[in-house]
C-alpha cells in the first residue's frame, strides 16, 4: 500500500516535467497549411456551388478540347523509343519485368533488422529510376543515341547488380541470426 | 495568471472570426503539451503529430460550443485525448504483423542509465518505464497519472466500466512499480 502511495508522491513531484518530446521540424507550417486547406474548404461549400460545379464542367471541357491538338503528335514513350531502337526497347521491358520482380521478393524478406537496408535501396532504386527517364527524355529529344543506350542498359544493370547485392546481404543476416549461436554451443 | 487567462480569452475571440494569426498563437502555447499527449497514448510521433494537429483544426471548427465552464486547455486536451483512444484503436485493428517489430523495441529499450539527476532525466525513465507496460496499463496509468482525470472520467474515456477502471489503474500501478524497482529507479 505504501509503495502505491510512493507512486503516486513520485508523479506528484515531476508533474508538469512529462512533455520532453518536440514534433519533428516544419510542423508549425505543416499546421498552417491545413489551417488554410481547411479554410479554403469551409469557404468553398454555400450558395455558389452550382455556379462552380458549371465552371469546372467547363474547364475540364476545354482542357479536353486543347488537349486533343496539343498532345496529338506525342504518343507514348515506349513507342517513341520502340522506333528509335526496336532491339532496346525490348531489352528494357525485359529487364524492367525483372527488377519489378526482384523489388517484390525483396520487400517479402524485410524484417526489422535487415527494414533500413532495403529501405535504403529501394530509394536509390528510385534515384535510379528518375535517371533513366531523364534519358528516355534525352533519347526521345534527339540526344546521341548509341551512348544514350547504352547508359539506360547500364542503368538496369546497376539496378540489378544492387539488388543482387543487397540480396546476398540480407540473406547473411538472416543466416548469421539463425545459425551463429547454434554452431558456436558445439 | 489572471492576465494570462483574459489574454487567451482575447485570442480565443480572435479564433471565432477565423482570425489564423491567432489560431496559430494558440497553436504555439499548446502544441507541445498536446504532442505528448497524444505520444504517451499512440506512441508514434507521427501519428502523434498528425492527432495533435487535426485536434486543434477540429476545435477551431467547434470553438462555439466551448462554453468555458473548465478552462480551454482541459477542453483541448480531451479532444487530443478522445482523438488518440480513437486512433489507437483504428491502429490496432489495422495491425495484425508487426508483433515481430514490437517485441524489438521491448528488447532493444534500455531503461537503466543508472544514476538519477535532474527530473527531467527521472521523468523520462518514467516513461520509458511506461512504455514497457502493456498498453492498456499505459494508457490508464497515463491519463490518471500525467493528465488528472479520475476513475470515472477516464472510465468514460476508455470505454469501461467504473469498477474495471479502478481495478484496471490499480494493477497497473503494481505492475509500473514492480517495473521501478526491478531496474532500481
Amino acid at each position: 500500500m505504501k509503495e502505491r502511495e510512493n507512486i503516486e508522491a513520485l508523479f506528484k513531484s515531476l508533474e508538469g516535467s512529462f512533455d520532453l518530446e518536440t514534433p519533428s521540424a516544419g510542423h508549425r507550417e505543416r499546421f498552417l497549411s491545413r489551417l488554410e486547406a481547411q479554410k479554403d474548404a469551409s469557404s468553398g461549400g454555400g450558395g455558389n456551388s452550382w455556379w462552380k460545379t458549371w465552371s469546372i464542367a467547363a474547364t475540364i471541357a476545354l482542357l479536353l478540347a486543347s488537349s486533343v491538338f496539343i498532345f496529338r503528335p506525342e504518343p507514348n514513350m515506349d513507342s517513341q523509343i520502340a522506333k528509335i531502337s526496336p532491339e532496346a526497347s525490348e531489352t528494357t521491358r525485359h529487364f524492367a519485368g525483372l527488377v519489378s520482380l526482384q523489388v517484390q521478393e525483396l520487400e517479402q524478406m524485410s524484417t526489422p533488422e535487415t527494414k533500413p537496408l532495403i529501405e535504403d535501396t529501394l530509394n536509390q532504386l528510385n534515384q535510379l529510376e528518375t535517371d533513366y527517364q531523364k534519358l528516355e527524355q534525352d533519347l526521345i529529344e534527339g540526344g546521341d543515341s548509341k551512348l544514350i543506350l547504352s547508359a539506360m542498359i547500364t542503368n538496369f544493370q546497376t539496378r540489378i547488380d544492387l539488388l543482387r547485392e543487397v540480396m546476398e546481404r540480407v540473406e547473411e543476416i538472416k543466416q548469421f541470426k539463425n545459425e551463429t549461436y547454434e554452431n558456436a554451443i558445439i | 495568471m489572471s492576465h494570462e487567462s483574459t489574454d487567451i480569452k482575447a485570442l480565443l475571440q480572435a479564433c471565432l472570426k477565423g482570425d489564423s494569426s491567432a489560431q496559430m498563437k494558440i497553436y504555439d502555447r499548446y502544441y507541445q503539451a498536446m504532442y505528448n499527449t497524444a505520444l504517451r497514448i499512440v506512441k508514434d510521433s507521427a501519428e502523434a503529430e498528425d492527432i495533435m494537429q487535426e485536434s486543434f483544426l477540429s476545435a477551431f471548427t467547434k470553438l462555439n460550443t466551448f462554453k468555458g465552464e473548465v478552462t480551454f486547455g482541459a477542453w483541448l486536451k480531451r479532444i487530443v485525448v478522445n482523438n488518440s483512444i480513437y486512433h489507437y484503436r483504428k491502429q490496432q485493428k489495422l495491425q495484425e504483423v508487426g508483433l515481430e517489430s514490437v517485441m524489438y523495441k521491448v528488447e532493444d529499450h534500455d531503461v537503466a542509465q543508472a544514476d538519477s539527476g535532474s527530473t527531467e532525466r527521472m521523468a523520462q525513465k518514467v516513461l520509458e518505464t511506461m512504455k514497457q507496460l502493456k498498453d492498456s496499463y499505459r494508457m490508464s496509468l497515463t491519463l490518471h497519472l500525467i493528465e488528472g482525470y479520475d476513475y470515472e472520467e477516464i472510465s468514460e474515456i476508455m470505454d469501461i466500466s467504473y469498477g474495471n477502471c479502478r481495478t484496471l489503474i490499480s494493477r497497473a500501478k503494481e505492475s509500473l512499480r514492480k517495473k521501478m524497482t526491478s531496474i532500481q529507479l
